[in-house]
Formats: structure tokens, C-alpha cells, sequence
């Protein structure tokens, strides 16, 4: 190799890595900033939003927990968003499985309803949700929360788990079938494990969907047995009285079990994402 | 394979199980004898009445125990109180008491005939009755029927930072406009700010200059002042009103009152940065806020009213009931009498400082001393000529963000004094 050729090979990897770093930057930066915040004072944060914290004390994690229930909001959402996922991708799987391998009248009408149900905005929903979750007495239960953010998922996670199911070779199938197998069977013993990254992507899409969700959270519930992370937020904030410090410390606890949550699954999300790109 | 569907659907019934436990009874319940009256609050967290909301409710359910038990429903932030109650109200699901100040929820409500005529309970207790001026119970009433009783008024002035005063050699505080211009022109001879104001979020501060402005132009801009929601902005002395505030926001604010929040005005006043805010005496709590203001910095500040003897003095739209049954109602008429009894009101001026709307609460000596500038506020607007009402409170809700949008524009010379009142005019005219 001479020596221009090197010289080429190592500025290309040079500008490669700057491009990684600054992609990291992108990605980083504002968490990093939510965590430096929450040991400034108030007067720090608005003076400079960019300067860093004159001290690394944990007054402001003190007073996150002593102005709003974070632990009990913090468990909730643990609840809600565990719960709601895995109903989500339970009866998802099941019904993607249905429009990607069965033929029925109506099919193609059918899953573009429910896929363009994402276009639908979520404030117009809004009214007609709060009449049923009421009339079905599940106001301000955590039930009511989960069967609404499984529903709210469903166009997403239908489209990730079908294309994924469209993808896996119908002779795999046809050899549990001749194995003995049943439909069902097929399904929970052969499909399932092999649409794990698909579930997972589906899994974690909803999960953040149903972890961040302000909205709902906040029209269909009115005790601290039910209410969600997201609506802590609210308690540092007034029309005339403010606590920075203390917001960016609860907001540093809300997000750590997403951050985790996505770097525990985040191969199984691209590899979905990847072979679900390509068809049989 | 067997075990593991065998696990996989005991997983599935388990969850459900819980689920279903998770489930809740009619929220607006009675529970034996006891009459429950759940009460969504947005004075929670870091709002200055959550204490004194706090131990007015306590204080309730000790005096009512066995009868009535108030259940405080936390609904974290003022904005989502107001967007969970319009939700409600278009669900037909309002709770029994709705705490209606600052917001004007109290028409909202009305449109849907969703409130209960407090007349007839006032008319039989007419101590409760005379506790409250007439002006008071007149903000408070529609079509001669009262709907809302007060617990609090709003009095607003000025504050400011004596010891940058005495740095520009200012002794007294304005009695006119041009005394208050010129004293903006030495604080700048004397390198600094003279205001705190902001253009987001409704433009809070920055409003109370512009409707000063406004009431000082003549009994007719008074007028104005204290008519709700009025259509028409393109009244000269409001456009004049507007030319001024512009001139504040150019000459004599700090760079990030354009587009800046009212934290952040506050945050200049409460670091030094400048020495005049328009505000009420909710912030005088911040004063001597560690985690907001310098050791010792409430000592610096002092209180004025606006030049030409104005001050904003006015009552407020209060608690009102919107319970269905006869016995929902008769607690709700209940708490609202005790929210908005003298006692309660002591409570609240001791615990967060709120000036109470009933004329026989009394400003103690200890009140004096623990507030001091919310005393003298008080004594400052009790001999002001102009008292009116402040321009938030009688604007249409929509003319809030047409504020914040068009002001920088103002500022940036895109619109002059005149097209910005004619934005606010059109845009008052879609309520129509």
C-alpha cells in the first residue's frame, strides 16, 4: 500500500470517527445536560443553561421526592408500561400472525383501518376514551391506563410484528404441520421464538410509548394509586413559582428506565428492523 | 413446550387478576354516613398556596369529621387543571367544587349550565354574605345570581431593589410616568437594568405595565380596565399604552425578556440583575427563597404601586359548585362556606401570604411582620386613587397567546402599537 493510499485510508477513518462522536454528541448531550442541571441552582439554570453546576450536591433528588410521590409514580409506571406491553405484544402477535398467514374476506380493509388509526390525533380521542374507561368504572385505575396505552400501540406494533411474520418461510410452518402440530401450536411454539426481535422491537416501542405518555395519564386519573411518571413533572412548576433543580432531578429519575430499557433490547430492535426490510 | 404455555397463560391470568384488583368504585362516593367531596386542586407542589390549601382542608375534616371528608385530588400544574376540568366539563363529569380563580372557568362551566346558584345559600346566612363587598359579589355573579365566592383578591404592584436605587440615587419611588421613565434612564447612567420583563407564556409581567398604562389614561380606560372581556383593543390610549410598553422592552429590559419566560424575569430580579418587577405579593415567598434569591436579599426589596396612585385592586372569581345530588350539594355549599370563611382565609394569609377577599379578616400584627410588604401593599392601595382590575383577568383566555406571539413582533418593529392592538381586537372578535 503506498503511501497516499494510507494517508486517504486514515483520514476517511479520522472523519468517520469525528461523524460518531458527533452523532454520540447528538444523542447524549441532552441527558447529560438533564443531569448536570439537577445539581445547579434555580439562579444557576437560568442565568446560564449551558454553564456547569458549581457544586454536586443531591438537594435537589431531596427535594424531587419531598414536593411529589416520585417512588409511588415511579412504580405505577413501572406497571402500567410492563403491563400494557405485554398485553400489547401478546394480542398483537397474535393478530399480526392472523393478517400475515390467514386469507378472510375483508383482510387488506381491516388492517388498513387499524394502521391508519395512528393518524388519528390523540387529543381528538380524547373525550370519547374518557366516556368508555368511566362507563366501564375504570377511572383512575391503573387498568384503565393500560388498556388504553395497549390500544394506543396497536397500529405500531401491528405493522412491526406483521411485516416480520411476512418475512419467516412459510416451509417452517409446513414442517410443524407435518410434525403434528396445530395451528395454535405452530404459532406459540415455532413462530413466537423465532419472531423475538420483532416482539422486542414491538415490546420497547411500546413501552416508551406508554413510559412517557403525559396526556391520558393525566385526564384518567385523579389519585396518587394510579397516576404516572410524566405527571410528577407538573409539581415544579406554577404559573409564578418554579423549581429547576428539582424538575431536572425528577425528570434524571424518569428517564433512566427507558435509557435501560432500549440499551438491554437494542440489538433485538435493529435486528427486527433489518429483517423485517426484506420479504420471503 | 406444554410448561411453558401452561406458565405463559397462569402469566396472562395472573396479570388480569391483578388488573382487576386494581379496580375503583363510583369516584364521587359516600362512604357510610360520611359524605366524600373529592377536590382536584392545582395548588400542589410548588404553588405558594399548597400549604395553606393544605391545612384549610385538614382543618375541615376535623371540624366536618363524621359528616363530610374532603379528598384532595392533585392535579400537578395550572395548565392541566384547566385542561383536565374542560375535559370533565365536556364529559358532564364536574367535580363538586372547582376552584375557578384565574382561570375563568366559572363561563365555561355556565355555558353548559353545569353551576349551582349560590344566592339562596348567601341569602340564609347572612353573615357569610357580609363578609364580602358588593364589587366582589357582583365579579362574582352573572345574570344577578351569584355562581362563586372568593377566598382570595388580587392587589398588585411593583417591587424593587432599594439597595440599586440608592446606587442610582433614586430616593423615592415614581408618582408619575415621566418620574418612573427618568428613573429607568439613571439606573441605566448607573449601568443597570431597570426591568425585569417577559414576552412567553402570556406575557405576564410585561401586562401589568400595559393595562398601567391603560387605567392611568382617563376614567374611560378605568372603565375599560373592569369590563370582562372586552373586543375592542384599538382604543388610543391602549395603543399609546402599547407604544410605551414598547419602549420599556427596547430601552430599559434585559436581552432574554424577548421570548423569555416570567422564571426568567424573575430570575434577573432575584439575582440582582435588575431593579424593578411587576408582581404581587405571591412572590414574596422567593424573597427569602434559598434555593431562588441570595441570603438576605428580601431585606433589599421594597414595594410600590403604580405611578399616577394606580394599583390593581380587585376581586377574584372564587370556588363554585357544579355537584348534582342534593346531597353532593349541600356538602360542596358546605366547604365552599369554610373555604371561604374568615378563618380560612387567616389561615391562608398566615400560611402563604394570600390576601384574603372578605372585608373583616385582619391584617395582625404578626401578619405585619411576617409579611411586611404584603402590608405594605395593602396600605399602599388602600389610599390609591386608580383600583382596577388587572388586563389578564378580564381578557378573552385566546388573547393570552396572541400576547406572547405578537409582542416580539412589536418589539422587533414587524407591527407598530397600532397593528399589535388590532391583532389583539381581531383576535377577541373570533369569541364571538
Amino acid at each position: 500500500m503506498n503511501r497516499t493510499a494510507r494517508w486517504r485510508r486514515l483520514a476517511m477513518q479520522a472523519i468517520l470517527y469525528l461523524f460518531l462522536a458527533a452523532v454520540v454528541c447528538v444523542a447524549v448531550a441532552p441527558i447529560v445536560w438533564v443531569v448536570l442541571s439537577s445539581f445547579k441552582t434555580n439562579a444557576e439554570i437560568l442565568n446560564n443553561a449551558l454553564s456547569f453546576p458549581t457544586s454536586f450536591g443531591l438537594e435537589g433528588y431531596r427535594i424531587a421526592l419531598e414536593l411529589a410521590p416520585l417512588a409511588k409514580y415511579f412504580v405505577n409506571s413501572l406497571i402500567v408500561s410492563g403491563l400494557s406491553t405485554v398485553l400489547n405484544v401478546l394480542v398483537l402477535a397474535m393478530a399480526a400472525y392472523a393478517f400475515a398467514r390467514l386469507e378472510f374476506r375483508g383482510k387488506s380493509l381491516l388492517y388498513i383501518i387499524l394502521c391508519t388509526a395512528m393518524v388519528i390525533p390523540m387529543t381528538s380521542l380524547m373525550h370519547p376514551v374518557y366516556l368508555v374507561i368511566n362507563r366501564l368504572h375504570l377511572y383512575d385505575t391503573k387498568t384503565g391506563l393500560v388498556l388504553v396505552y395497549a390500544a394506543l400501540g396497536l397500529p405500531i406494533s401491528l405493522m412491526i410484528l406483521r411485516s416480520f411474520f411476512l418475512t419467516v418461510p412459510k416451509s417452517l410452518e409446513e414442517a410443524a404441520y407435518v410434525d403434528g402440530a396445530g395451528f395454535v401450536r405452530t404459532f406459540a411454539q415455532i413462530m413466537l421464538p423465532v419472531a423475538k426481535p420483532a416482539l422486542a422491537s414491538a415490546g420497547v416501542l411500546q413501552f416508551l410509548t406508554a413510559w412517557n405518555e403525559f396526556t391520558y395519564a393525566l385526564v384518567l386519573t385523579n389519585s396518587n394509586n394510579a397516576r404516572t411518571l410524566p405527571l410528577s413533572l407538573g409539581f415544579f412548576t406554577s404559573q409564578f413559582s418554579y423549581n429547576y433543580t428539582a424538575m431536572f432531578a425528577a425528570i434524571s429519575i424518569a428517564v433512566l428506565p427507558s435509557i435501560l430499557v432500549f440499551a438491554i433490547f437494542q440489538e433485538q430492535v435493529v435486528n427486527s428492523m433489518v429483517t423485517g426490510a426484506v420479504k420471503e | 413446550m406444554k410448561r411453558k404455555l401452561r406458565c405463559l397463560l397462569a402469566g396472562v391470568l395472573t396479570g388480569s387478576l391483578c388488573l382487576s384488583g386494581c379496580g375503583q368504585a363510583n369516584p364521587q362516593a359516600e362512604q357510610g354516613d360520611v359524605t366524600v367531596i373529592k377536590f382536584p386542586t392545582f395548588q400542589v407542589g410548588v404553588n405558594p398556596s399548597a400549604p395553606a390549601i393544605e391545612q384549610i382542608t385538614q382543618r375541615f375534616n376535623e371540624k366536618f369529621e363524621g359528616k363530610y371528608r374532603i379528598e384532595i385530588e392533585e392535579v400537578p400544574g395550572d395548565a392541566n387543571y384547566v385542561e383536565k376540568m374542560k375535559v370533565l366539563l365536556s364529559a358532564d363529569s364536574l367535580p363538586a367544587v372547582i376552584d375557578g380563580r384565574g382561570y375563568n372557568l366559572l363561563d365555561m362551566a355556565l355555558s353548559r349550565d353545569a353551576v349551582v346558584d349560590l344566592t339562596p345559600y348567601l341569602e340564609a346566612d347572612p353573615e357569610w354574605k357580609a363578609q364580602f363587598d358588593e364589587r366582589t359579589l357582583e365579579y362574582n355573579s352573572r345574570d344577578g345570581k351569584v355562581y362563586s365566592i372568593p377566598a382570595e383578591r388580587s392587589v398588585i404592584g411593583y417591587f424593587y431593589n432599594k439597595e440599586l436605587f440608592a446606587k442610582a440615587g433614586i430616593t423615592k419611588t415614581a408618582e408619575t410616568w415621566e418620574e418612573l421613565f427618568a428613573q429607568f434612564e439613571q439606573l441605566k447612567a448607573a449601568g443597570i437594568t431597570p426591568l425585569s420583563m417577559d414576552t412567553a407564556d402570556s406575557a405576564w409581567s410585561s401586562s401589568l405595565w400595559l393595562g398601567a398604562f391603560m387605567a392611568t389614561a382617563g376614567p374611560e380606560a378605568q372603565q375599560f380596565m373592569d369590563q370582562m372581556m372586552p373586543s375592542d383593543y384599538n382604543d388610543p390610549a391602549f395603543v399609546e399604552g402599547a407604544r410605551r410598553l414598547n419602549e420599556m422592552l427596547q430601552n430599559y429590559t434585559t436581552d432574554d425578556a424577548i421570548g423569555g419566560k416570567f422564571e426568567h424575569a424573575a430570575n434577573n430580579f432575584l439575582s440582582g440583575k435588575t431593579a424593578i418587577i411587576a408582581n404581587g405579593p405571591w412572590m414574596t415567598g422567593s424573597f427569602s427563597d434559598p434555593t431562588k434569591a441570595p441570603e438576605g436579599f428580601a431585606d433589599k426589596v421594597g414595594v410600590a404601586i403604580y405611578p399616577e396612585s394606580c394599583v390593581y385592586s380587585a376581586p377574584m372569581l372564587g370556588y363554585f359548585v357544579a355537584a348534582k345530588e342534593e346531597k353532593q350539594i349541600e356538602a360542596a355549599v358546605e366547604m365552599v362556606k369554610f373555604f371561604t370563611s374568615d378563618e380560612a382565609q387567616q389561615i391562608a394569609l398566615e400560611v402563604s401570604g394570600l390576601l384574603p377577599a372578605s372585608q373583616t379578616v385582619e391584617i395582625t400584627d404578626d401578619i405585619r411582620t411576617k409579611y411586611p410588604l404584603t402590608a405594605e401593599l395593602l396600605d399602599l392601595a388602600k389610599g390609591a386613587e386608580i383600583q382596577v382590575n388587572y388586563l389578564q383577568a378580564t381578557m378573552y383566555p385566546n388573547l393570552l397567546d396572541v400576547m406572547s406571539q405578537e409582542l416580539p413582533s412589536l418589539v422587533a418593529g414587524q407591527i407598530d402599537a397600532a397593528e399589535f392592538c388590532d391583532r389583539l381586537t381581531q383576535a377577541a372578535l373570533k369569541n364571538q
